[in-house]
Parts: C-alpha cells; sequence; structure tokens
C-alpha cells in the first residue's frame, strides 16, 4: 500500500512538473519568451495612450497658432505644462517618451528664440533623457542644441563678446556633427530594414 | 409601470410564499425546482465530514483490487486537474498583460502593443517645425492599432 502510495506521488509530480514545462513552451511560443525569465511585454495600444496623444496633438497644434501670431511667450508656457503633465504607463511608454522628446526638442527652440538659452539647455538635457538611442529623435535634438547654440553665439557676437561667441559657435559645430552622425546611423539601419531604431 | 405588466396581488403572494420556502420557512411546489436551479448554476459545497463519509461508505463497499485502482484513479485524476491548474495559470501569465487602464481580463496576445513610433518616419525631421505633423502621423497611426484593439476585444475580426 505504501509502495502504490509512494508510486502514485512520482507520477503525480512527473505530471506536474511535464504540465508547467509545457506551459511554460505555449506561452514561450505565444510571445516569443519565457514568463520564467520573467519577460516584460508592452501593454496594449489603449484609451489612456490614445487620451494623451490626442492633447500632445491638441496643444501642438495651438503652438502652431500661437508661433504664428508671434506669442513666444505663451506657447513656451503650453509647452512647458504639457512636458510636465502625467502621462499614461508612468510616462515610460515609448510613444509617450518620443513626443516627449519631440515636445521638449520644440520648447527648447522656441526658448533659444526668446533669447533663454539656459532654459534651451535644460530642454535639450530633458529630452535626450527621453528620446530613443540612435533615432531621429535624439537626431533632432542634437541638431535643435545646435541651432540654440549658434543663435548664442550670433547674441553673443553682436554683444562685443567674441570670445563666448566662439565657445558657442564650436558648440553649435559640436552638436550639428552628432545629430549627422545619429541620423547616418538611422537611415542606414532603416535601410537595412530593421525600422531604424538602435537596439540598444 | 404599465398596467398590464404589474403583479397581481395572487402572484406578489406566491411571490412571497416561494422566497419563505426557498428560506426553509414553508412549503412551495415551485421550491424544490428553484432549489435545484441555484444548485446547478451554483453547487454549495460539500461539508468535508460528510463528503469523507461518502468515500468511506463507496470504498469500504469494493472489494481490495478495486479499491486501489479507484485510489489510483482518484490521484491521477486529481493531478491532471493540478497539472491543467498550473499550466493555465503559467500560460495566462504571459499573455494576459495589463494596460494602462488596468483591468485586462481578456488573452491579448494578439492586440496591438505600445512600441517606437520611428518607424513612422523614413527621413530625419526637419531642423525646425514639422511637429504638428508628427504628432498628428502618430496619433492616426495609433488610432489605428486602439480600433484594432477594441475589435480585437469585442471578438470582430
Amino acid at each position: 500500500m505504501v509502495h502504490e502510495r509512494s508510486r502514485a506521488w512520482t507520477v503525480a509530480a512527473t505530471v506536474v512538473v511535464a504540465a508547467m514545462v509545457g506551459g511554460c513552451d505555449g506561452a514561450r511560443s505565444a510571445a516569443g519568451g519565457c514568463p520564467c525569465d520573467s519577460v516584460e511585454v508592452a501593454p496594449p495600444v489603449d484609451t489612456a495612450l490614445m487620451a494623451y496623444l490626442s492633447k500632445v496633438r491638441v496643444i501642438h497644434h495651438e503652438v502652431d497658432l500661437l508661433e504664428q501670431e508671434d506669442r513666444l511667450a505663451e506657447a513656451i508656457t503650453k509647452l512647458q505644462d504639457l512636458a510636465s503633465a502625467a502621462a499614461p504607463g508612468g510616462g515610460t511608454l515609448p510613444e509617450v517618451q518620443e513626443v516627449l522628446a519631440d515636445t521638449l526638442a520644440r520648447l527648447a527652440d522656441l526658448q533659444s528664440r526668446a533669447g533663454r538659452y539656459d532654459d534651451a539647455a535644460r530642454s535639450i538635457e530633458d529630452g535626450l533623457k527621453r528620446a530613443p538611442a540612435g533615432s531621429y529623435f535624439e537626431g533632432h535634438l542634437y541638431e535643435v542644441r545646435g541651432v540654440s547654440e549658434q543663435r548664442h553665439a550670433d547674441s553673443l557676437a553682436t554683444r562685443g563678446n567674441a570670445a563666448a561667441a566662439r565657445v558657442a559657435r564650436d558648440a553649435a559645430m559640436r552638436a550639428f556633427e552628432r545629430a549627422v552622425e545619429i541620423q547616418d546611423q538611422v537611415v542606414s539601419r532603416a535601410l537595412q530594414g530593421d525600422g531604424g531604431v538602435d537596439a540598444r | 409601470m404599465d398596467r398590464e405588466l404589474a403583479p397581481t396581488e395572487e402572484e406578489i403572494e406566491q411571490a412571497r410564499a416561494l422566497r419563505d420556502a426557498l428560506e426553509g420557512r414553508g412549503e412551495h411546489a415551485d421550491a424544490e425546482l428553484a432549489r435545484a436551479l441555484r444548485l446547478a448554476v451554483r453547487p454549495s459545497e460539500l461539508p468535508h465530514l460528510e463528503h469523507q463519509a461518502i468515500l468511506q461508505r463507496t470504498l469500504a463497499r469494493l472489494p481490495n483490487r478495486r479499491r486501489s485502482f479507484a485510489l489510483r484513479v482518484v490521484g491521477v485524476g486529481t493531478s491532471l486537474a493540478l497539472a491543467a491548474a498550473v499550466a493555465l495559470l503559467v500560460s495566462r501569465r504571459i499573455v494576459d498583460v495589463p494596460s494602462t487602464e488596468g483591468h485586462d481580463t481578456v488573452a491579448t496576445a494578439s492586440l496591438m502593443r505600445s512600441r517606437t513610433t520611428q518607424p513612422l518616419f523614413d527621413q530625419p525631421f526637419p531642423r525646425q517645425g514639422g511637429e504638428s505633423a508628427r504628432i498628428d502621423r502618430i496619433a492616426w497611426a495609433r488610432g489605428r492599432d486602439y480600433r484594432a484593439n477594441l475589435f480585437e476585444r469585442m471578438g470582430v475580426r
């Protein structure tokens, strides 16, 4: 009786282990990985993300109108509010990160047009933290940094500060070169057919 | 309420008697049927002692060889049920990824997921301007995914 019972337990344990392995394999084939390895799967596109994208879209169109009327201060405030607002998924969803990186690039551009070069530099830094490495978004941020530094250099030169203007001009050149480097990488990856995003 | 749809005094009285019967007070002709329906939908749990007694009575009636066979069948059946539950749990963990809405209960393996928007753009952004056009494009593309997910959740293919 004891022998039979132990054999029954062995059979039961084997069946359970086999089922766990089978379940894991099934899950792996369904999602390209195994939950036992703590694979993270992005959440589906949902209402919260759509509402957020719609809000971002509206604000950018509003900023278009403000720019057309040369109301830079109001446009800057709109974009600053957007950049600091709550976002779905704790702000970590790829779409959210990318539209925010683009928003911060636009904000930096407007800030530098308003002569607020330090604010522009901070916005670029914030944007670079969000932009995926080796993406058009990252390249664009470096490009805006270059434009901002160039404006700063022109402003300093106009005021007779040639040395500081030279420093700003060098910074602009470095930013432009970095932008071109990134865009070249994105283009060549896109031509190879991987969607143009660095796998890092 | 529509006068024709309003319950009659007799119907109200019958309903009250049925409710009392179901709560153990008095009798009603339909009470047995109602109990059977209720147990079919939501069976009550068999008390442990009663379960044990039934099992012992049944096993006592069996000869030794049949008893051992019955025990084995019960053991294997229980193991299979346990294994099925484990397999179900393990595979559900991967497909039931919560959305940001936090109430995703359907299998979501085929839903369109949040991802980079980079493939929507086939050339570097212009040095200035174009932000609205870019967000228009992103919102349009994800709007399409969102609608596809809605249809998927509703079972429309």
